[in-house]
């Protein structure tokens, strides 16, 4: 399946200083950028969330696809080149291929929300330390985390 | 000042807990690496908000220094090389992470990230030459990994190192080291979770299971460091040499 780099390629451009904003939170733009090189800083209400520089990384998906405004504000940390889609929407219909990526992108989100709370009840059995789950859920919620690539290249032994 | 050092979590939430709870009574929590468990359930970039989450709120009971180890790993950088970019996102007042020099309680504790290529090596070698120009004494690194054929890192078969810092060791001259990485040489016979290579003392906490940490309390007014763990309590007076390696699980 191509991905989403590929699916984009006919879309504008737009070149972003450090420090640019791409969506401020509480706007609606509808739009829908397409992350070619660069690192983009995630906030909400002020506080740091995530940091996206993965090339064909998303940003305001969620936003065309409710209809509600931009739930975190999103800045250019490094220049940055993103295509962006006036019509997020739109752009969101434009083929099955990219209905399905981000539907894929949507469904991997919620199997680590999943996860998560699989795990919390194996590891509390109601014990201190559950009251974080309402903010966790907020993060993973936001959708701006970004897909890790775990080990190390000096290091290859897990048990270390 | 007393600092508590813990290292090699990975991603125990009732050990995160009792830290919540213990980090009031000291001036300083020091992670030194691996919060995160890449063999873990929880995909990894889930276990990065749950343990940001937690970092914040140790401080907002304490200050927090914490580096990265080779299970922080998450994404490659610039160069290619893998890196942990959401420990640097978790910096703010109280947090100290990676690349950080901070001074507290009248010493310079420099914060080294997990190095795994050449590029993000001599980034740690230049982070290391500038705090030395600071001149602060006494001058504590966090590091992941302990120096080499350091009974700090001794497996229970061979001595498990990281050359690397004993070399930039022998050019600065740290008064502590504090590490982690290697879990078992406190609980190995001919292991020992403090080690003294020439001026600088070394401390490995190690690592078990259960609802508690092992940790080691330096305390630099006392000049004393103490290990707590499943095994009971320990104390090295830091004026002194090492206590001898003794057997505990044979």
């Amino acid at each position: 399946m191509p991905d989403l780099l590929a699916l984009s390629a006919d879309l504008p451009t737009v070149e972003l200083d450090a420090g640019e904003i791409v969506v401020r939170e509480g706007e609606r733009t509808g739009r829908v950028f397409v992350l070619e090189h660069g690192t983009l800083a995630v906030s909400r209400a002020g506080v740091p969330i995530a940091e996206i520089a993965v090339p064909g990384a998303l940003v305001g998906e969620l936003s065309a696809l409710v209809g509600d405004p931009h739930a975190a504000t999103v800045i250019a940390a490094t220049p940055a080149r993103l295509r962006v889609a006036d019509d997020g929407r739109a752009f969101l219909e434009s083929t099955p291929a990219v209905t399905l990526l981000v539907a894929t992108a949507v469904a991997r989100r919620l199997q680590s929300v999943v996860a998560y709370l699989a795990d919390l009840k194996r590891q509390y059995a109601g014990a201190p330390g559950l009251d974080m789950v309402h903010t966790v859920l907020s993060q993973l919620a936001d959708g701006r985390v970004v897909a890790a690539e775990p080990g190390s290249d000096r290091e290859p032994d897990p048990l270390y | 000042m007393r600092l508590l050092l813990v290292s090699d979590l990975h991603y125990t939430l009732r050990q995160f807990d009792w830290l919540v709870e213990a980090a009031p009574d000291v001036d300083a929590i020091v992670l030194a690496g691996d919060h995160l468990d890449v063999s873990g359930v929880v995909p990894l970039d889930v276990q990065v908000v749950v343990i940001g989450r937690y970092l914040e709120l140790l401080a907002e009971r304490t200050t927090v220094i914490a580096c990265s180890g080779n299970h922080d790993l998450t994404q490659r950088d610039e160069a290619g090389e893998k890196a942990a970019p959401w420990l640097r996102t978790s910096r703010r007042d109280r947090i100290a992470v990676d690349g950080d020099s901070l001074e507290l309680g009248g010493a310079l504790l420099t914060v080294c990230p997990w190095w795994d290529g050449p590029v993000q090596r001599a980034m740690v070698a230049g982070q290391l030459e500038a705090a030395a120009l600071r001149g602060v004494r006494p001058w504590v690194w966090v590091y992941h990994w302990p120096p080499a054929d350091s009974p700090t890192t001794w497996t229970g078969s061979r001595f498990y190192g990281d050359a690397d810092l004993s070399g930039w060791m022998a050019e600065h001259h740290p008064d502590i080291v504090l590490a982690g990485h290697v879990h078992q040489p406190p609980f190995k016979a001919d292991g020992a979770w403090a080690d003294r290579i020439g001026p600088t003392w070394v401390f490995n906490a190690g690592h078990q299971i259960g609802p508690e940490p092992s940790r080691v309390l330096v305390d630099l007014d006392r000049n004393e460091a103490t290990w707590t763990s499943l095994l009971g309590e320990e104390v090295q007076d830091l004026r002194l040499v090492p206590v001898a390696p003794r057997p505990v699980f044979l």
